[in-house]
């Protein structure tokens, strides 16, 4: 039931996501883009990554996509001229759909063999299986041990093996061990405060 | 150093903007980089990239320091300001970015340095907002950036996904353990492929390059060779080319190689670029700057010294013997034709290629010479600001000093860069071997 | 030899003046202390250069016989590692 529920909501994600890009309508497609935040929310729930998944729901769907959509709405573009735009783009579709598919092709001859035997498998099971490994829920196979031995300080261990809550353990790591990250993505921030400031400050 | 300067900069900005004229920011900066650049930055892990990070910083500084005021003729174009408070801000950003990108060894802290560096240098591109062209191109930059980011973050969780490691060092260990699980492996494998792609794409190599023009220029397609800065962008995409030729060997030679040749086209590079910033200073006499090859017809007669300067940058590039282009495209050549690499025939094609299309590039090159020395300027814009000229110098020297309006430090850094690339063939041992011990230093630390 | 790396230093510095003001299209000699600036500057330039040109040989002499040994146990003395 819960594999089903997984795979159901990434399957959502990923739909929306398409319908993000080719719906004509600005506001229903961020309509769509908050689907997407709430559907890969409720994912990473589902798999026990409750801090990060709720996070979502505050900062993209709570902030960034409402934001999005008073803007848009404020813009008042005129739906003619997207729809003019939107036909050169469909032009291109059987182009990318070629290209798409060749690239998908690669990629699942490169993945491990471990996502599935057949194709239509490791078709919804791609996220699946790499957001599973990438926050350390599926079993470990023997790499896992080799890299223990090099690091014994790793964020795998340190998410799981804490017995405090998600958010302490990550607030230690990155406190502590990721202090120089922090210090960097506030950096960022800053300059993503003062890039808007620059570009749209009126000089008289 | 620069973080520093960074908050004193950031909090003189708003508070004394009225007072200190953004030229002044910028030498600021200028200094402050070049004095960051003497104490050698701020995160040194490597002799390597320490040097690196030096040459970054002075080149910086060099930049910025050669920024011309032109906030004495603004008055005449109305509001618009040419250079603008922020952008030594902006510069700094992406400064900062940059040399951690060089001393990181970790994948978390080279992403984050890489977006730090590339936001700023997407603000950068747009920073002239009221011009179409540069929205245009800072927004087809952010979008391709973001591709190009987007797949190395894809690259990065695929190997931590494969791995569970991000140190650079310990996924080098792990793969080095023979009886690694082969699924793992290429797992890894895929994500350094993608990892590679986006950064070919962020430094618009061959196959991925079809953006740079575009944000150079920042006009529609379909102009092909006789706008300039679209000609040098696909100059630096040939470049990159012999860059990344050098880079594939990873041998002692071939590291070597690849550091003289950053150096000196870097250093080719900004001297091409301040050298047309000057021109189009004096040719047009506003701040815009230059983007037909036709505006430089006959610049040789009105400006003989930016000119040979300008035609000695070009030739450096297109690799003409007594110039230090020459000596770096000789030394790549040489470290990929070298015995330990005969065993690959695919390396002698790649050179031979590589001479092929740098002898067709010199015709491009050789194209603009001819048209700044024996064309004569037929548009009646040219005329009319030849003529200006002629009547400038009969005034006052005042005058004169104020029509040139290429400012002191400019000429300075103008004319320091292009006796560095005449002269280095009189002692090319110092630049050969600093290069050599850096590159020996990678080996052998 | 420090003589002539000052004066090599120093004429390379006023030849770097007076191109700079040729490229202003100003007479060579305008701004005569900023000569005289860039002479004390290129002076003191060619000396570092001398000096860094010396330090980098030493490493990279030191560094080339670090390689060697590195390279000749790589090759001979295999075994004993």
């Amino acid at each position: 039931m819960n594999n089903f529920l997984l795979d159901f909501l990434a399957l959502g994600a990923i739909v929306s996501g398409i319908l993000v890009i080719t719906s004509k309508n600005p506001v229903i497609s961020v309509l769509f883009l908050i689907s997407v935040f709430v559907n890969v929310a409720g994912y990473l729930v589902l798999l026990g990554v409750g801090f990060i998944g709720i996070s979502y729901i505050v900062v993209y769907v709570g902030a960034v996509t409402v934001l999005f959509l008073f803007v848009i709405m404020m813009l008042n573009l005129q739906l003619a001229e997207l729809n003019a735009v939107g036909s050169e783009y469909t032009q291109n579709l059987p182009l990318g759909a070629i290209l798409g598919s060749v690239f998908l092709f690669e990629l699942t001859s490169v993945l491990p063999p471990v996502l599935g035997q057949s194709f239509s498998q490791v078709m919804l099971g791609v996220l699946t299986t790499i957001h599973s490994n990438l926050l350390g829920k599926t079993d470990y196979n023997n790499v896992n041990d080799v890299h223990l031995a090099f690091q014994s300080l790793n964020i795998d261990t340190a998410f799981t093996s804490t017995s405090g809550l998600q958010i302490q353990s990550i607030g230690a790591m990155l406190y502590t061990h990721a202090a120089i990250w922090l210090i960097l993505a506030g950096v960022i921030l800053l300059l993503a405060m003062i890039s808007p400031i620059v570009l749209s400050m009126n000089r008289k | 150093m620069l973080t520093i300067s960074l908050i004193s900069l950031l909090i003189a900005v708003p508070l004394f903007s009225y007072r200190i004229t953004p030229d002044l920011f910028n030498r600021i900066t200028s200094l402050s980089l070049a004095f960051a650049g003497y104490l050698s930055g701020f995160f040194h892990v490597t002799n390597l990239s320490q040097g690196i990070e030096v040459f970054l910083l002075v080149v910086g500084s060099i930049i910025l320091i050669s920024w011309a005021n032109f906030s004495i003729n603004t008055s005449r174009y109305g509001s618009e300001t040419p250079t603008i408070s922020e952008y030594s801000l902006l510069i700094i950003f992406t400064t900062i970015g940059g040399s951690l990108l060089i001393s990181s060894s970790d994948i978390v802290s080279m992403f984050l340095s890489i977006e730090l560096q590339s936001f700023a240098v997407y603000v950068l591109a747009t920073l002239y907002r009221n011009s179409e062209s540069a929205t245009a191109a800072g927004l087809k930059y952010f979008l391709l950036g973001g591709l190009s980011s987007s797949l190395i973050l894809l690259g990065t969780a695929l190997i931590y996904s494969n791995t569970g490691l991000t140190h650079f060092d310990s996924i080098y260990n792990l793969l080095s353990v023979e009886d690694i699980d082969s699924g793992v492996f290429r797992g890894v494998q895929l994500g350094i492929v993608l990892i590679g792609v986006g950064f070919l794409f962020k430094v618009a190599a061959a196959p991925f390059h079809n953006w740079a023009p575009d944000v150079y220029d920042g006009t529609v397609l379909g102009l092909s060779q006789y706008k300039i800065k679209r000609l040098l962008t696909y100059s630096t995409i040939s470049h990159v080319g012999f860059l990344l030729l050098a880079l594939s060997m990873n041998t002692q030679e071939s590291v070597e190689s690849f550091i003289f040749y950053l150096v000196q086209y870097t250093i080719t590079n900004v001297n091409v670029f301040i050298v047309l910033l000057a021109l189009g200073y004096i040719i047009s006499n506003t701040p815009y700057d230059i983007e037909f090859i036709e505006q430089l017809k006959s610049q040789f007669g009105q400006n003989p010294f930016l000119s040979v300067s300008f035609a000695v940058c070009l030739f450096s590039i297109a690799g003409i013997p007594p110039l230090i282009g020459f000596f770096a495209k000789q030394i790549v050549l040489y470290s990929s034709m070298n015995e330990n690499n005969a065993s690959f025939i695919g390396y002698y094609f790649l050179s031979i290629t590589a001479i092929l299309v740098s002898v067709i590039s010199a015709f491009y090159y050789l194209k603009i010479v001819q048209a700044m020395y024996f064309e004569k300027s037929t548009s009646f814009s040219e005329i009319r600001s030849s003529d200006g000229e002629r009547s400038t110098i009969e005034l006052s020297e005042s005058t004169l000093y104020k029509a040139t309006s290429v400012s002191n430090l400019h000429s300075v850094a103008i004319a320091t860069l292009t006796i560095v690339i005449v002269l280095f063939i009189f002692q090319p041992i110092i630049l050969l071997n600093s290069c050599h011990l850096l590159a020996l230093s990678l080996f052998y630390y | 030899m420090p003589m002539s790396a000052t004066v090599i230093g120093a004429l390379l510095g006023l030849g770097t003046q007076m191109y700079s003001n040729a490229l202003r299209k100003l007479p060579y000699m305008r701004h005569p202390w900023e000569h005289l600036l860039g002479m004390g500057l290129g002076a003191v330039f060619a000396n570092q250069m001398v000096k860094w040109d010396a330090k980098a040989q030493e490493d990279l002499d030191k560094l080339l016989v670090k390689a060697r040994q590195a390279n000749e146990r790589r090759y001979f003395d295999d075994d004993e590692d």
